[in-house]
């Protein structure tokens, strides 16, 4: 794992670690009902 | 064990992934939105009246006497062809009176709604539903993503602490991509007139018992209600309660743009209660904060009828078979707009003729 993992550039990792992090924040600013109503009962 | 990130490459297509989808409401904006007169028939038909809203606001051009805007409430609390009848008889030509409204309350869509239709369409009082214990919590409505796209209403939005731009900029990622395939398909809009007004007036649960029960026809004459009793005098006035759960910071700051919004196109702009099942035996209107204090504009009237009053002549037993569940059905609702028509028409003699907005 290690040697496979090595063949991604670190910055990379954190930039996407980042983005990450940021998509989490976000859904926590959405309220719950909407995310209830919004993904499981409508959906699209 | 298989590496979550296996190359730079594939790193940089999960970053470019998630940044799109994060961003798209902005990548969307700078691109030209679609238009926006296909964004209510994004909601779905099952979920209520956005293609009546839809219709009303960017098909018909004709002016409107009386728009209603409001929720859920209103849709099943209001005979829009009763009010209009009785308005084109005092008027002594055909008067035109529309609602727009959604499920779920929330003073963000019904500033949207009215935002737009005032726009459009030129408006001679506009009534509207406030909030009730209904409205849990404190952010955008539940369908804010279908309706509230990025970059439209920059100064509306200005003032809200960064927390609310947050939750709206979150509802608006979360509908981003279905926004996205407006640019390949738009959406379509409900052609059928029939289903239009079905949909508008939520007549499936006409006659539906409470919570399922039979139906039960009820007398839908309403006693006769002093019209100085209907219109509050002050946040004192003994026939209302002002003093209910206090709306939290973000719906309290759409109030007051609904507000600026009235000062702007200087229509006069009314209040009203519709009662729900959980009043029932109440002698006072509970309201859940003094509306004209909110909205900034202190001689906006409030209109309301108390569960007591309205049902003065009806069993205790009885007062159930006029909901289907904290709505009125039809029993209700013939009864509830026979017994407030009045003091509507009363106030747009008064408003819509020489009444100023201050």
């Amino acid at each position: 794992m290690a040697a496979q993992s090595s063949k991604t550039n670190p910055v990379l990792v954190g930039v996407l670690f980042a983005l990450c992090v940021a998509a989490i924040t976000l859904t926590l600013f959405i309220t719950p009902d909407s995310l209830s109503v919004n993904l499981v009962y409508q959906a699209f | 064990m298989f590496p979550a990130i296996w190359s730079n490459r594939h790193a940089v297509a999960l970053i470019l992934v998630i940044a799109v989808l994060l961003s798209l409401p902005v990548l969307m904006s700078v691109a030209g939105l679609p238009p926006r007169d296909r964004v209510y028939s994004g909601i779905r038909v099952e979920t209520g009246t956005g293609p009546l809203d839809e219709q009303q606001i960017f098909e018909e051009k004709e002016p409107v006497d009386i728009l209603f805007v409001g929720s859920s409430l209103l849709v099943r609390g209001v005979d829009m062809n009763y009010v209009q009848q009785q308005l084109s008889a005092q008027l002594g030509r055909p008067a035109k009176v529309s609602r727009l409204a959604l499920k779920w309350q929330g003073l963000d869509m019904q500033y949207m709604l009215m935002h737009d239709l005032l726009e459009h369409r030129k408006v001679g009082m506009v009534v509207m539903n406030m909030p009730t214990l209904a409205l849990i919590g404190d952010a955008p409505h539940i369908q804010a993503y279908r309706w509230m796209r990025w970059g439209e209403f920059p100064k509306s939005t200005a003032g809200l602490p960064f927390r609310d731009r947050m939750a709206i900029y979150g509802a608006q990622v979360l509908g981003a991509p279905r926004q996205l395939v407006n640019y390949l398909r738009p959406n379509r809009l409900v052609q059928n007139q029939q289903m239009v007004a079905t949909l508008g007036s939520q007549s499936e649960y006409g006659a539906v018992g409470y919570f399922g029960g039979p139906f039960v026809p009820e007398p839908r004459t309403p006693p006769v209600i002093s019209l100085d009793t209907v219109v509050a005098h002050g946040a004192d006035d003994k026939n209302f309660d002002f003093d209910g759960l206090a709306l939290g910071p973000y719906h309290r700051y759409w109030g007051r743009q609904i507000g600026d919004l009235v000062k702007e196109y200087h229509v006069p702009f009314v209040m009203m209660h519709i009662p729900e099942d959980t009043e029932k035996g109440m002698t006072r209107v509970p309201e859940r904060m003094y509306w004209p204090d909110v909205i900034g504009i202190s001689s906006a009237p409030v209109l309301g009828i108390s569960s007591a009053a309205l049902f003065r002549d009806t069993p205790a037993s009885e007062v159930n078979n006029y909901y289907y569940d904290q709505h009125f059905n039809d029993n209700g609702r013939e009864f509830f707009t026979r017994a407030i028509t009045p003091a509507l028409l009363e106030l747009y003699a008064k408003e819509a003729h020489g009444g100023a907005v201050q």
